[in-house]
C-alpha cells in the first residue's frame, strides 16, 4: 500500500522554486545551449514547457551556485550577466481594465485624464520593476558578503566607487537611497514601486493624484544603466542579458519597443524574450521591414518537439528525478511495457468484423494468410487497425467505457502524451516514484495517472470561458472536445480511412474570434503548433499559415493516434461540426463595466 | 548548553469539555492529544538535541488532579522524545489544591498530596531528592555544567489567601544558603533557579498592581548573590507574560530573570495582544558565562497561532531571536560603529561581525534602545529584526 499519495497538482513551477532547487534539478538540453548564446532570442512555448526554468538558469546567481555536471562548461562560455524579469499577471489585468474604461462611451474628460495617468503609471511601474531586477544582479555581482565559490561574474568594487555609482544611478532613477550603497538603492526602488502602484490604484478608484514623474523610456534607462555600471565595474564591454519571461502578460506598449530594439540596440545589451505561442498584439515576425527573423535573433521553439529530441530530454529529466529518490536503474525498467501489437491477430479480427476494412485490403490486394509487422504496405495502417479492432466488438459495434488501449502506455508514450512538457513530466513522475519503489509501474497505473492528469488538464481548460449561441460550447474544453470527437470519428467511423484527419490549418482568413480561441488553446497546451519555424502568431493575421494538432494528452481519452495525422482546413472542420454557426468567442471578463451586482430575486 | 523552556501548560482532559476553554493542551489520561503531539513533533523538527527541559509549573488547571497526572505524563513523553535530556520541573499554584473546597475530594483536603504521590514521581525521579523537595520546599541538583535550585513557591498554598501569591520563607532562604556554602555544593559555571512565581513584581505585564510575586523573592535573590558562587539565571512562569529582565542587585552582574510565557493556556484579555503562547530554546554559552561571571546566552522563541501553528515568534514579548548577558550597552555599540565609520563610508555585515555577535546577546529591550540610538546619532541602518542584527549601516544621505 502506498502511504505517500502525491497530489496531481504537485508539480514544479519554476517561478516560485528556490534558486538552489532549480539548479539541483536542472537538465541541460539543446534549447539551453541555444538560449545561452550571446544574441537576442525569442523563445516560444506553452505553459509548463520550460521557458521560465531555462531563463532563470541564465541568471548570474543560478550560474554561480549551479554545481552539477557541465556547469563549469557553461560558466566558461556564458559571458553575459543574466537579469531575469518575471512578469506579473496583475499588470495585464489592470491595463485591460483601464482600457475598457477608456473605451467606454460614457467616460468623462476628467475620468479619461485620470485613466491616462494611471496607464502611464503602470508603464513606469514596469520600468522600475526591470530596474529592481537589474540592481538585484548588480548587488549580487558586487556583494562582499555572499560566499561565491565559483566567482561567476563577481567583481570587487571599493565602497567609494560603490557610493559614486549609486549617486549616478539614483540620479538616473530619480530616487534617493538612505545610504549610498547598492543595497540601499535597491530598497529605495522597491519603495518607489510601491508608491507608484498605490498612486495608480488611487487613480483607478477615482481619486485625483498628481503625477510628477519625468517621462522615462525603458530602453533609454536600460542603456544608461548598463553604460554607467560597466564604467564603474571597469567592464567596458560587459554584456548584460535581460531575460523577459511571460511577455504576453506585460504591457504591450512596453514590449513592442523591446522587440524592435532587438535590431541593432545597445552593443552591450542582449534581449531574450519568452512568449506563449499566441500573443494578441505583439508583432514579432510580421513587421514588413523585418529581416530580424533570420539575422538579428535566435528563435527557440519549445513546442512540437520531435520524438527523438523529446524522448532524449524526457529520459534525462525523469532519470534525474528517479535517481534523486534512490532509484538508480534504467528508467524504462521501472515501467511495464505494453505487448507489441499483434498485427496478424488485429487484422484477422478486424477483417471479420469490419467490412470496410476488409474492402480496403481487398482493393489493394492486401489480403494475406498471415500478416507480418515488417510488411511495409501494412505498417501505415497497423495502429489504426489495432485501435479500431480494440474499440469494436464482434458485431462491429463501438464498445463503451473501455479503458484506453495499452498502446497509450509505456514510458515513451506516457512522456509523449504530455508532449515532453517538463512540468507535466515532473508531476507524473512524482506520482510514479512511490510505485516504482515497490515494483514496476503497471500499465494500469500508468494509464490511471495519465487520465488523472488529463482530468486536471480538462478542468483547467474548462476555466477559459467561451461565449456562444450554442449552449454546448461554454469553455475551451468544449471546443477541443468537438474537434477531438471529429478526429475520433475519422478513425472509428463507419468507413475505414487509411489516412484519418488529425490536424488542421489556420490561415489569414480565419475570423478573429476563432483565432483567439485557437491562440488560447495553444497557450494552454491543448493545441500544438506543428510545421512552423516561427511557432507564434498574433491578432495581426497577415501571412498567417499554421498547422495545429491536438495535444497527445487527449489521445488516450479519445482513442486518437499518437502521430501527426493528415491536415484539413479549420473552416472545413468547423463546418463539419456543431461549431458551425455557434459563433464562439472568448469571454472578456473585464468587458462588464457595470459595477452593480445582479439582483437576486427572492420569491 | 541547550534548554527547552515551557511553562503554564494548564492541561485539560479531553472528556471534560467544559474545561477546554482554558487551554490548548487537551489530553487524554496518558498525556496524548493533538496539540501536545504536534508540539513534540515541532520541537523535534527545530532541534534534536536538548540538554534540559524545564517546566515552571501550572501543569494542571485549577488543581484538577487528573489533569495534573495527564499533563505530567505529557511532559515525560516530551522528555522521552529527546534521549539524553533531563526534565526539570516545579509545581505551580494550579498544581496545588490551593483553595479550600467543600466538594467531594477522595484525597481529602491536602494541597500537595496528589503531587507527592503520583506516578511517575514528581518532580524528581530520585526518591531522596523528592523527599527533600517536599519536606523543605526546595532541592538542588548538581548537574554536568550547572547547579539547579528547584523551589516550590506555592508551598504555603491552602492557608487563608496564600494562594494569591508565591512565597519563600526566610527559613528556606537560610537553609538554601547554608547548603550552598557547605562543602556539599560543587560550584559550576552557572546556577539556575527554577520556580513558578516571579521573584519581583511585574506590573508592566498587565499595567496594574501586582501582588502575586514570590513573597521573600527579593530577599532570596539578594542572599544568593551575597553567597557569590557564580552567576544566576532565574526561570519562572505564572504571569503568562514573557520577558527578559534582571533582578535587584548590589553588584554589577545581576541575575538574569527569564519570565516564560504560557505554552498552552488561553491568554487573558490583558495580555493577549502583547504576547502569545510560546516555548523557548535557550543556548547558554558556558564558556563566556564562566569567563565573564555573568549569564551569557541566546534564545529562540516559538509561538503558536491558530492560523499557522508553531512558528518563530513575531511577538515583541518575546521575539524570535534575542539574548542576554552582553557586557556592552547600546551606546557602546553605537560608539564602536561610529569608530568604524571614520574609515568607511558605510558598513556591511562583513564589517559588523563582532558587533553583530555582541548584539546577539542583547536583551530585547536593549536592542530596542540600540535602534533608538541609531536614529539619534543620524545613522541609517537596515536591520534584520528577526535575527537581531544589523545588515548595513552608515550615515544617511542628509549627513
Amino acid at each position: 500500500m502506498h502511504t505517500n499519495i502525491p497530489s496531481i497538482s504537485e508539480s514544479f513551477n519554476a517561478k516560485t522554486t528556490s534558486t538552489e532547487e532549480l539548479c539541483n534539478t536542472f537538465i541541460t538540453n539543446d534549447f539551453f545551449d541555444q538560449l545561452a548564446c550571446p544574441n537576442n532570442s525569442i523563445m516560444i512555448g506553452p505553459r509548463g514547457s520550460g521557458k521560465t526554468t531555462l531563463m532563470r538558469m541564465l541568471e548570474v546567481e543560478s550560474l554561480e551556485i549551479w554545481n552539477r555536471e557541465n556547469s563549469d562548461k557553461y560558466r566558461d562560455i556564458i559571458d553575459f550577466s543574466g537579469v531575469f524579469i518575471p512578469t506579473d499577471r496583475y499588470w495585464k489585468k489592470q491595463y485591460e481594465k483601464i482600457q475598457e474604461v477608456i473605451n467606454s462611451s460614457n467616460i468623462t474628460q476628467v475620468e479619461r485624464e485620470r485613466m491616462d495617468k494611471a496607464l502611464y503609471l503602470l508603464d513606469v511601474l514596469f520600468i522600475y520593476h526591470v530596474i529592481e531586477q537589474f540592481l538585484s544582479v548588480v548587488n549580487y555581482r558586487c556583494s562582499r558578503i555572499v560566499n561565491k565559490k565559483n566567482k561567476f561574474r563577481s567583481v570587487d568594487i571599493s565602497k567609494e566607487d560603490e557610493m559614486e555609482l549609486v549617486l549616478e544611478l539614483s540620479s538616473l532613477y530619480g530616487c534617493t537611497p538612505k545610504i549610498n550603497s547598492i543595497r540601499s538603492l535597491f530598497s529605495s526602488i522597491v519603495i518607489k514601486k510601491q508608491d507608484i502602484s498605490k498612486s495608480a490604484n488611487r487613480l483607478i478608484k477615482g481619486s485625483d493624484e498628481t503625477c510628477d514623474l519625468d517621462e522615462i523610456s525603458l530602453i533609454e534607462i536600460l542603456n544608461s544603466s548598463v553604460s554607467i555600471v560597466n564604467n564603474y565595474l571597469n567592464e567596458s564591454h560587459g554584456k548584460w542579458a535581460f531575460l523577459f519571461d511571460e511577455l504576453e502578460l506585460a504591457p504591450d506598449l512596453i514590449i513592442q519597443p523591446l522587440v524592435d530594439e532587438m535590431r541593432g540596440g545597445h552593443k552591450d545589451i542582449i534581449y531574450k524574450l519568452a512568449l506563449s505561442p499566441y500573443h494578441q498584439d505583439i508583432s514579432i515576425t510580421h513587421n514588413t521591414d523585418s529581416s530580424m527573423k533570420e539575422q538579428d535573433l535566435n528563435y527557440i521553439n519549445l513546442t512540437g518537439l520531435n520524438d527523438k529530441e523529446g524522448s532524449k530530454f524526457a529520459k534525462q529529466l525523469c532519470t534525474s528525478l528517479f535517481v534523486r529518490k534512490g532509484l538508480f536503474e534504467n528508467i524504462e525498467n521501472y515501467f511495464e511495457s505494453p505487448k507489441p501489437t499483434n498485427i496478424d491477430k488485429d487484422f484477422k479480427e478486424l477483417i471479420s468484423k469490419d467490412e470496410y476494412f476488409r474492402l480496403y485490403l481487398e482493393d489493394r490486394n492486401l489480403i494475406r494468410d498471415e500478416y507480418r509487422a515488417n510488411d511495409s504496405l501494412l505498417r501505415k495502417v497497423k495502429f489504426i487497425a489495432h485501435l479500431r479492432n480494440y474499440k469494436r466488438d464482434e458485431n462491429n459495434q463501438i464498445k463503451r467505457r473501455r479503458r484506453p488501449a495499452d498502446y497509450y502506455a509505456g514510458f515513451d508514450h506516457i512522456c509523449k502524451a504530455v508532449e515532453y512538457n517538463p512540468r507535466m513530466l515532473i508531476g507524473l513522475m512524482n506520482k510514479f516514484i512511490p510505485i516504482a519503489k515497490e515494483g514496476k509501474v503497471s500499465l494500469a497505473a500508468q494509464l490511471n495517472s495519465l487520465d488523472e492528469y488529463f482530468q486536471s488538464f480538462k478542468a483547467l481548460l474548462s476555466t477559459i470561458a467561451l461565449d456562444s449561441n450554442n449552449s454546448k460550447f461554454n469553455n475551451i474544453y468544449d471546443f477541443i472536445d468537438e474537434i477531438a470527437n471529429y478526429f475520433n470519428n475519422e478513425i472509428y467511423g463507419v468507413e475505414f480511412k487509411s489516412e484519418p484527419k488529425g490536424s488542421f490549418i489556420i490561415n489569414d482568413k480565419i475570423n478573429e474570434g476563432l483565432l483567439e480561441i485557437v491562440g488560447y488553446a495553444l497557450n494552454a497546451g491543448a493545441l500544438i503548433s506543428v510545421d512552423t519555424d516561427i511557432g507564434t502568431f498574433n491578432k495581426k493575421k497577415e501571412g498567417l499559415r499554421n498547422v495545429c494538432r491536438l495535444s497527445y494528452m487527449f489521445s488516450h481519452s479519445y482513442g486518437l493516434l499518437m502521430t501527426r495525422q493528415k491536415e484539413m482546413d479549420l473552416d472545413e472542420l468547423i463546418y463539419s461540426t456543431a461549431l458551425n454557426k455557434a459563433n464562439v468567442n472568448i469571454v472578456k471578463l473585464f468587458k462588464n463595466t457595470n459595477p452593480k451586482q445582479y439582483n437576486l430575486e427572492l420569491k | 548548553m541547550k534548554i527547552l523552556v515551557l511553562s503554564d501548560l494548564h492541561a485539560v482532559l479531553v472528556d471534560e469539555v467544559d474545561t477546554h476553554e482554558h487551554s490548548r493542551l487537551i489530553v487524554d489520561d496518558d498525556g496524548s492529544g493533538e496539540f501536545g503531539d504536534g508540539l513534540i513533533g515541532y520541537i523535534q523538527s527545530i532541534d534534536s538535541k536538548l540538554d534540559y527541559i524545564i517546566c515552571c509549573g501550572d501543569i494542571a488547571n485549577r488543581g484538577q488532579s487528573r489533569s495534573f497526572v495527564a499533563g505530567w505524563k505529557f511532559l515525560n513523553r516530551l522528555s522521552f522524545s529527546f534521549p539524553g535530556s533531563k526534565l526539570i520541573c516545579v509545581p505551580g499554584n494550579h498544581d496545588h489544591q490551593s483553595r479550600p473546597d467543600t466538594t467531594e475530594d477522595p484525597t481529602g483536603f491536602s494541597p500537595k498530596h496528589q503531587l507527592q504521590f503520583c506516578e511517575p514521581s514528581f518532580p524528581f525521579d530520585c526518591f531522596q531528592k523528592n523527599t527533600h523537595f517536599w519536606a523543605w520546599n526546595w532541592a538542588i541538583d548538581s548537574l554536568a555544567d550547572c547547579n539547579v535550585l528547584s523551589l516550590n513557591t506555592s508551598a504555603y498554598h491552602g492557608y487563608s489567601d496564600e494562594y494569591k501569591h508565591g512565597r519563600v520563607s526566610s527559613e528556606t532562604i537560610n537553609q538554601i544558603c547554608d547548603f550552598i556554602e557547605s562543602d556539599e555544593y560543587v560550584p559550576k559555571p552557572i546556577n539556575i533557579l527554577v520556580c513558578h512565581h516571579h521573584p519581583q513584581r511585574m506590573e508592566h505585564a498587565y499595567e496594574d498592581y501586582d501582588g502575586e510575586q514570590m513573597s521573600g523573592g527579593q530577599s532570596l535573590v539578594n542572599a544568593l548573590q551575597e553567597i557569590d558562587v557564580g552567576p544566576w539565571l532565574v526561570i519562572h512562569g505564572h504571569k503568562h507574560f514573557a520577558c527578559v529582565s534582571s533582578t535587584f542587585s548590589q553588584a554589577q552582574t545581576p541575575p538574569i530573570v527569564f519570565s516564560a510565557g504560557s505554552t498552552s493556556a488561553k491568554l487573558y484579555e490583558g495580555i493577549k495582544d502583547k504576547t502569545s503562547n510560546q516555548i523557548y530554546l535557550l543556548d547558554i554559552d558556558i564558556s563566556k558565562t564562566d569567563q565573564k561571571e555573568r549569564v551569557v546566552g541566546k534564545f529562540k522563541t516559538y509561538e503558536y497561532t491558530m492560523a499557522n501553528g508553531w512558528l518563530p515568534s513575531k511577538s515583541e514579548n518575546l521575539p524570535a531571536n534575542s539574548g542576554f548577558g552582553s557586557s556592552k550597552t547600546a551606546i557602546d555599540l553605537i560608539s564602536d560603529i561610529k569608530s568604524k565609520l571614520v574609515d568607511e563610508p558605510f558598513l556591511q555585515e562583513i564589517d559588523l561581525i563582532e558587533i553583530n555577535e555582541e548584539l546577539g546577546y542583547f536583551t530585547p529591550r536593549e536592542f530596542v534602545r540600540l535602534k533608538t540610538r541609531i536614529e539619534k546619532h543620524n545613522l541609517i541602518a537596515e536591520i534584520d529584526e528577526s535575527h537581531q542584527k544589523i545588515i548595513e549601516i552608515g550615515y544617511g544621505n542628509a549627513h
